[in-house]
């Protein structure tokens, strides 16, 4: 943006070069053709929705002919007080699995790196599957370790003399449950993500590392971290602009909707869920998407420029 | 900058090229086609081109449209509807009911998704108006408009408790006489006693003592309107209800209810005979036939005195004419059909002879007896009470003729609640009851198996938090928009 206001140049000077650029890249302009598309339908377009959360909505009146109502239906969220609970454990989970997530990623990533390619192939394979997994489908299998008649994890405690517990009674173990199916779930994309930064480097560094006998935890520490570096601060953006956001498939399938556990599992999402799914109210509804995007694309551009400060070749933007 | 000027460009192009290739599709058609969007009863629905053919030759000859059934699985059949009116899409026909709440009367009057049919039915509905209940077009008029089709439907509520048979029988229990949650107790102790296998309960209802709720407006259970004192008021300042609830903990706490109650699917639990008293399926019989068919092993049941009134929601189950709809003229048409032939409503219920049911007797007659298919076999089926005339059914294993005189009478005789003439108004208190619906969602399940640590803070907890949400601002809202109405 800045070059721009700097640089003046004329309309049809500045579309000769958009069309030379153009030109250039046709090729490739057209292999990310499809995902242009999609990008343009799926987030664009929908994007003059952002007027429903201050309209009463009705489909008769349709999107621009809808009456305009102000911040009324942002009171719902905010009448009570109760939804902060909610939003202090979206935040919190969204912490846990962003720092777990890249810690454990990275580790499993650096792990991977040392496997020789077939094996690499194996691990990395069996690491990916969970992530393709839909959160029903994992719901059932967390309830076959903890269902109380017939779960795992009641066998084994009746096995050891304990006695079997209600897990979807008792609050207290759930976020421990929760960023552990998490972790599983979504380790294995990330490691990926990190393998491919790590294959991607140049092999000299080691060599030479290894010539002056430093040891793998030294390589690791000195070598493959910091050059990685760039990587994990770019994911590490992109996560927080969905720290508001809460897993509605992780934290209502996985606890079975259980309204015992919802002090320690009632986020943003849940919560909203449960007031609006009798009223069908657009308007309403749309509140709490506005919300999200609106604090995660500040966070976005807040992190970035905290980034920026801090090691400038790093920030996205 | 440079980057944007060229995703824009494309997109435009993409985009323009997405517009073209959609203006090619569409085929013409001599005669309308009537889209009638419905829960589907059953997964499978394999006669449905069958079904519509049949019923088609009528609707061709005598209304000048075909019809287009449009069946979704009843578990997301609102939530699709949600999108579809919201979208403003083009249709014709929609099943209504108050407790699928996108499609509901309440949702859907005020914001003018149903078309004003008032004047169809007086063209085009002599036997629609013939068959329906006539109170029943007091509850679905809005701003004096008729908006939906009443269904004819069972408004009075029963509660029935429902025993499996075995073990009454092999511990001689007495379930005729039980009246009260308590009158169980003992029951329940033999059997904890004495059957290791068998949880004493699944799942109960509680007899209504004179109230009557405002489940559509949202809220839940929280607000209900004593139908004596004629106002409303918060549940748990009732102490009967209070009690209730009270004994249900006790249940829980005795495990005369299973311990994992709150996260059973109870659709796959109650047909695995581990318990010995469950809810009614919503028809009770003497000999608990009902129940049987639907649950799958023997059981009995006994109707327990209720005194449920009827409300408006009770009338406001049947079908709307949509207000984006092109044809509907057409769509009446059909609709008045389906209410005058009872071969039209019985083929879109009981679908093709020989192929989803048999006559057993009486073919060609008014009043046949057939003989559906069961269980897994079926290829079609949908509800009579859902398309609206119910008591064309024929007779069948889903109900005789008999059983459906009696619930006509029942239905006459039904009182209905004081409140149900009145048209509330909720535009001031949506979000003080969006927040009592939260309250709701997160206590019913624990109210209803007694699942809370410890009873007496619960319910002072929950208190304090209807009192956050504003309940009193909703019950005085609603007495006095009451008040009013009455008045006048």
């Amino acid at each position: 943006m800045r070059k721009t206001k700097t640089v003046k140049s004329s309309l049809p000077q500045r579309l000769s070069t958009e069309f030379g650029a153009f030109r250039k890249n046709a090729p490739m302009t057209l292999l990310a053709l499809p995902t242009i598309i999609m990008i343009f339908i799926f987030n664009y377009l929908p994007l003059y929705g952002l007027v429903l959360p201050f309209q009463k909505y009705s489909a008769a009146q349709g999107v621009f002919g809808s009456p305009f109502v102000g911040l009324e239906n942002f009171k719902f969220l905010f009448k009570t007080g109760t939804i902060w609970p909610a939003v202090l454990h979206t935040i919190g989970y969204n912490l846990m699995f962003m720092l777990l997530g890249t810690a454990m990623a990275i580790f499993a990533a650096l792990l991977l790196f040392e496997l020789s390619n077939k094996a690499q192939k194996v691990f990395q394979t069996s690491l990916l599957i969970p992530y393709f997994l839909s959160w029903v489908a994992v719901s059932y299998i967390v309830n076959t370790l903890l269902d109380y008649d017939h779960g795992v994890m009641n066998q084994i405690l009746e096995m050891l003399g304990i006695e079997a517990k209600l897990w979807y009674n008792e609050p207290k173990y759930w976020p421990a449950i929760l960023v552990l199916t998490n972790l599983w779930k979504t380790m294995g994309y990330n490691a990926v993500v990190y393998l491919a930064a790590l294959t991607g480097l140049d092999s000299e560094y080691f060599e030479a590392a290894k010539i002056d006998g430093a040891s793998k935890v030294k390589q690791i520490w000195y070598i493959s971290l910091p050059l990685i570096r760039p990587i994990i601060i770019v994911m590490m953006i992109l996560s927080v602009g969905n720290m508001l956001r809460g897993d509605f498939g992780l934290f209502y399938n996985v606890t079975m909707n259980s309204p015992l556990l919802y002090s320690t599992t009632d986020v943003v999402d849940t919560y909203v869920y449960r007031s609006l799914m009798n009223v069908s109210d657009i308007g309403m509804a749309s509140t709490t998407g506005f919300i999200q995007s609106v604090v995660g694309f500040f966070l976005v551009l807040g992190t970035n420029l905290v980034v920026k400060k801090i090691e400038p070749d790093s920030a996205l933007f | 900058m440079k980057k944007g000027l060229r995703f824009f460009s494309t997109a435009v192009a993409a985009v323009m090229l997405a517009g073209s290739l959609a203006a090619c599709g569409g085929t013409s058609a001599d005669i309308p086609t009537i889209t009638w969007y419905m829960p589907k009863a059953i997964d499978n629905t394999s006669s449905q081109e069958l079904v519509e053919n049949e019923v088609n030759k009528i609707f061709e000859e005598k209304a000048g449209a075909r019809l287009k059934l449009v069946l979704i699985d009843a578990a997301s059949y609102a939530e699709k509807m949600n999108v579809i009116i919201n979208s403003g899409e083009e249709f014709d026909i929609m099943f209504v009911a108050p407790w699928l709440a996108a499609t509901s009367y309440e949702t859907n009057a005020p914001r003018g998704s149903f078309a004003d049919i008032t004047e169809l039915i007086d063209k085009y509905g002599s036997a629609i108006v013939e068959k329906v209940d006539p109170r029943a077009w007091d509850y679905v008029k809005y701003d004096g408009k008729t908006v939906m089709i009443p269904s004819q439907w069972k408004v009075y509520q029963q509660v029935g408790w429902v025993f499996k048979k075995d073990l009454v029988e092999k511990y001689n229990f007495d379930y005729k006489n039980v009246k009260k949650l308590r009158d169980l107790e003992p029951y329940f102790d033999t059997l904890l006693a004495n059957e290791p296998n068998i949880v004493p309960v699944f799942d109960i209802q509680s007899p209504n003592w004179g109230y009557s709720t405002i489940t559509s407006m949202g809220g839940g259970n929280l607000v209900l309107f004593d139908e004596e004192k004629e106002e409303f008021f918060y549940l748990m300042d009732d102490e009967r209800n209070v009690e209730d609830y009270r004994i249900r903990h006790e249940w829980y706490q005795k495990g005369y209810f299973p311990k994992d109650a709150i996260t059973l699917n109870a659709s796959e639990e109650k047909k695995t005979g581990k318990y010995a008293v469950m809810r009614d399926t919503g028809a009770i019989t003497e000999d608990g036939s009902k129940s049987s068919a639907n649950y799958g092993f023997p059981c009995v049941e006994v109707e327990i005195e209720n005194h449920a009134v009827v409300s408006a929601d009770d009338f406001r189950t049947g079908q709307a004419i949509s207000s984006t709809s092109k044809h509907p003229e057409e769509a009446m048409k059909i609709l008045n059909l389906v209410w005058e032939d009872p071969y039209i409503s019985n083929t879109l219920a009981y679908g093709i002879e020989n192929i989803d049911y048999v006559y057993e007797s009486g073919k060609g007659t008014d009043h046949p007896t057939v003989i559906p298919k069961e269980g897994a076999d079926r290829t079609w089926t949908l509800w009579h009470n859902y398309i609206g005339p119910l008591f064309d059914q024929w007779d069948s294993s889903w109900n005789s003729t008999e059983a459906l005189q009696e619930m006509q009478q029942r239905n006459k005789e039904a009182e209905i609640s004081k409140k149900a003439s009145v048209q509330f108004d909720t535009t001031s208190i949506t979000a003080e009851l969006a927040a009592l619906t939260e309250i709701w969602q997160a206590s019913e399940k624990v109210l209803q198996y007694g699942a809370m640590p410890d009873f007496d803070s619960y319910i002072a907890d929950l208190d304090a938090k209807c009192e956050n949400a504003g309940i009193q601002k909703v019950i005085d809202e609603l007495n006095r928009q009451y008040a009013e109405a009455k008045a006048n």
